[in-house]
């Protein structure tokens, strides 16, 4: 059984890396050239031929389609069950509108304490003159809060395993 | 390989290749190609650019399994069922061969049912 020598290898590996394929079939297509040409030679065919008939096989147009095909197979995909987890033990998202309506939330009532405190020592206004209010406010952003953690409680797990199964 | 034949391919490619790596176990690459060129004398030839794709997403999603060997200077990619790969060989054979039973009641129907009806 005829094998290729170093130099037919590299010239084989030489031809394909020149055809830019998919980094990720480079070397298995090196491979599939390589036991295609030994196949050749063990017809009787010389070396040189069977490199031709490779540039004839992998030429531009037979690389671009298997460019297409292969990046068509990726497209679209689902993130697998490894890639979904990794995901999930990253850094947790910044969740922007959570931290935002916590700081509003706080910053409204540090504003309203403190312009009633302002408002009441120059008018002898008791605090509790505005009780009412108070409790509204509070019961409001106490609700908000009850709202969002009901709804946060009833979203569901994060899905594992393949979605292909 | 005719047109008729390719478009058949294109459809049954996964079906083919899960259905070999269940019976031989483990293969690369041109070991697929070769299997499916000799069964079918010919008749169907599988390129290069048309397997490989296929293999690596059947990779991705979990359904085979990869090792890396080195052989005669370069490095050969072997193939080989998970046990999720092994249940899907079992059930895509399944539904070809119910594909095919619906096909020939297609092309074939029984003597008493008239085309339109």
């Amino acid at each position: 059984m005829n094998r290729l020598s170093r130099a037919q290898l590299d010239l084989v590996a030489q031809h394909i890396r020149q055809a830019k394929p998919h980094p990720a079939l480079q070397a298995e297509l090196v491979d599939h050239m390589a036991v295609l040409i030994e196949q050749q030679m063990d017809q009787g065919q010389a070396f040189p031929a069977a490199f031709e008939q490779l540039v004839q096989q992998t030429n531009p147009q037979a690389m671009h389609q298997l460019k297409q095909r292969y990046d068509q197979a990726f497209t679209g995909l689902r993130p697998t069950a490894t890639q979904l987890l990794r995901r999930a033990k990253r850094r947790p998202a910044t969740k922007p509108f959570h931290y935002m309506f916590l700081s509003s939330g706080l910053t409204l009532l540090i504003l309203m304490g403190g312009f009633l405190f302002v408002v009441c020592r120059p008018l002898a206004l008791p605090i509790g003159v505005f009780h009412t209010t108070w409790s509204i406010g509070l019961v409001g952003v106490g609700g908000v809060g009850v709202v969002r953690w009901w709804l946060k409680s009833r979203s569901k797990p994060l899905a594992t395993g393949s979605p292909y199964r | 390989m005719d047109s008729a034949n390719q478009e058949f391919l294109r459809g049954t490619l996964k079906t083919i290749v899960l259905r070999l790596l269940a019976q031989r176990g483990r293969m690369y690459g041109y070991e697929i190609t070769q299997a499916v060129e000799e069964r079918t004398s010919s008749e169907i030839v599988l390129t290069f650019g048309a397997l490989y794709p296929v293999l690596h997403k059947l990779e991705h999603e979990g359904f085979l399994v990869t090792q890396s060997q080195e052989v005669d200077g370069r490095l050969r990619k072997y193939y080989q069922l998970t046990a999720t790969g092994s249940e899907l060989a079992v059930r895509k054979a399944g539904e070809f061969e119910r594909f095919i039973q619906l096909m020939r009641l297609l092309i074939d129907p029984a003597p008493n049912v008239a085309f339109g009806q």
